[in-house]
């Protein structure tokens, strides 16, 4: 079982995306809603059964048709990529279950999302570089989808931008990836690593021209902040379980992607760290700037993501094993946080039908469980202690203070005050005393216990987390150890 | 002197393709201009397995050389994808044509 455990993580949901259109002819109340569920459990049962020897160092590897590393596809499970399958599932089942509340999704909806999550397993598990790109171009194109779900005229076009802007970013992906064949004879990750160094002798230029390219093809899939256009617009007009999965999961996947294919390729080349710190602290300082402006809530939730990643990518750039850690920790918590506040917010706006923050006026009174919920999580991704929040900021904030950034250290605690400025802003309008008294024809949704109840799971994790962060360092440190060993 | 082979034109028509996505405003023709790229691509790649008098990696007759059958492999599924972008993103044009009644980019106004 264990050893074919990274392939049936990505067939089960896979699987599972056929089977919830063959569902209308079972009669099951809700059988769409049953197999995503069962699907992705079944997932996180293949990683607990795999976990012990995972965690132990031991590296599951698989490959695809008996073909073995330099001819077939081989599908690793070390403990990075178990590190990113665990967020992966977590996230999903929470994203499965604030859907199941609203009744509008059809079949077609978890048909999609399940195809992306099982684009996500793969690109956690594959070595092979044509095979990411291809895992990518699967996730890219069901996002595009779900994003246009609605249809609305503001949906279209956000997911048409989006879909201009990656696609031509991975039409060089692709060209990045025929010189690296060009040049090594081999798409096997592992193969092209071993072949790096010789390269840097002969051909150095060649391997800049890669590095920036691929640099500038996760850098618009993780929000970085000169490429991050597509994402206030696609995060705000999405439907909320797929903001979830575009800030949750997507734009970390950008991040994980970048991760395991510069340690492997070029972490003997060049200053990349350097670039990838300096480039965290533009897109932090530029997130929280532009989210103190947004007047609207969803954009505001949006910039704040750009934000965070900035502070995920400092934590990379330093380049060390507690900044990694610092990291990888916030990848997890911000995934958590960040879909809770877009589910906070999207049962705030399916029951008020105002987007702008300024008319949610004393929405407390209305839905106190959700405000407060709010005010919780808005505490964690700032980064009050007792939070996650807390926790992996300080790793990252101790990591540059050791390697004598202090500069960067001072401009990510600027980035902390004024991400507690626009959190606040908000904040304060929620528990205004007096109510909004705005009326407009708009006939709220109604709103089931299954998305108050994922609410306050999210809520959950960030305090658990919070107060004893050690549960996860079992999982996090082995994923560091694999890439700085 | 630069050899002009199927590297070269590959290079070349990915940048008349992003030339085409940067200045067309039109959703249709920057569509095309994205599969113009694409297909650059797919020539760079497939260009890169090619040997002069080779035949193809079939197996029966081996005469002599034969080209690297891999980027052959690789580009189908890549021509695939783009056909799945480009047709997803015609759609994409044709709801936003309903929506708007235009496909010009600088047209569609806050709705």
């Amino acid at each position: 079982m264990a050893e074919h455990a990274p392939i049936l993580i990505i067939v089960f949901p896979l699987l599972a995306a056929f089977l919830t259109h063959l569902t209308k002819y079972v009669k099951l109340e809700r059988g769409a809603e049953l197999v995503a569920f069962a699907s992705m459990l079944a997932s996180l049962s293949v990683l607990v059964i795999s976990a012990p020897a995972v965690l132990a160092g031991r590296v599951i590897s698989y490959n695809i048709g008996g073909w073995t590393a330099p001819l077939g596809i081989s599908l690793v499970l070390d403990g990075f990529s178990f590190f990113f399958c665990i967020v992966i599932v977590v996230i999903g089942l929470l994203l499965i279950l604030y859907s199941l509340g609203v009744y509008l999704y059809a079949r077609r909806y978890y048909s999609l999302l399940l195809i992306a999550l099982s684009a996500l397993f793969g690109i956690a598990l594959t070595r092979d570089l044509f095979n990411l790109y291809v895992f990518f171009e699967i996730l890219a194109v069901s996002s595009y989808v779900l994003i246009a779900y609605k249809r609305r005229p503001r949906t279209l076009k956000a997911s048409f931008r989006y879909l201009m802007i990656t696609e031509s970013a991975w039409v060089f992906f692709l060209l990045a990836i025929a010189m690296l064949y060009g040049l090594t004879g081999t798409l096997n990750m592992d193969g092209i690593a071993q072949k790096i160094p010789m390269i840097y002798q002969s051909s150095p230029y060649s391997l800049f021209i890669i590095f920036s390219i691929m640099l500038v093809a996760f850098g618009i899939k993780c929000g970085m902040a000169p490429l991050h256009s597509w994402i206030p617009e696609a995060h705000s007009q999405a439907p909320t379980p797929v903001s979830g999965l575009l800030s949750g999961l997507i734009l970390k996947a950008g991040i994980f992607a970048m991760l395991r294919v510069f340690y492997l390729f070029f972490v003997g080349v060049g200053p990349f760290s350097t670039i990838l710190l300096y480039v965290g602290l533009i897109t932090l300082l530029f997130g929280a700037l532009m989210a103190l402006v947004q007047d609207e809530l969803k954009k505001l939730l949006a910039y704040s993501s750009i934000n965070q990643i900035g502070f995920i990518l400092v934590g990379i750039g330093i380049g060390t094993t507690l900044g990694l850690k610092g990291a990888l920790f916030h990848l997890l918590n911000h995934a958590i946080m960040k879909t809770g506040l877009f589910f906070c917010a999207g049962i705030i706006i399916s029951q008020t039908g105002f987007w702008k923050i300024e008319r949610l006026r004393g929405v407390y009174k209305r839905m106190p469980g959700v405000a407060i919920s709010f005010f919780l999580l808005s505490l964690a991704i700032v980064g009050i202690p007792f939070f996650n929040g807390f926790a992996s900021k300080l790793l990252v904030i101790l990591a540059t203070l050791k390697q004598m950034y202090y500069i960067p250290g001072i401009i990510l605690l600027l980035g902390i005050v004024i991400s507690a400025a626009y959190y606040f802003k908000v904040l304060r309008i929620f528990f205004n005393p007096e109510e909004s008294r705005e009326v407009h024809d708009f006939v709220p949704r109604p709103v089931g216990p299954f998305e108050h109840f994922a609410v306050y799971l999210c809520v959950v994790f960030c305090v658990v987390i919070g107060i004893f962060p050690g549960i996860i360092f079992p999982i996090l440190e082995p994923a560091v150890k694999v890439l700085l060993p | 002197m630069i050899e002009i082979n199927g590297l070269t034109i590959g290079i070349i028509i990915i940048l008349i393709g992003a030339y085409g996505i940067l200045t067309k405003r039109n959703l249709i023709k920057m569509t095309m201009a994205l599969y113009v790229m694409n297909s650059g691509a797919i020539l760079f790649f497939v260009s890169l397995g090619f040997r002069k008098n080779s035949s193809a990696a079939i197996l029966g007759d081996w005469a002599g050389l034969v080209v690297d059958p891999l980027p052959q492999a690789v580009v189908l599924t890549s021509i695939v994808i783009g056909l799945g972008i480009t047709s997803l993103a015609l759609a994409l044009a044709i709801k936003i044509y309903e929506e708007y009644k235009t496909l010009d980019t600088s047209n569609l106004k806050e709705k």
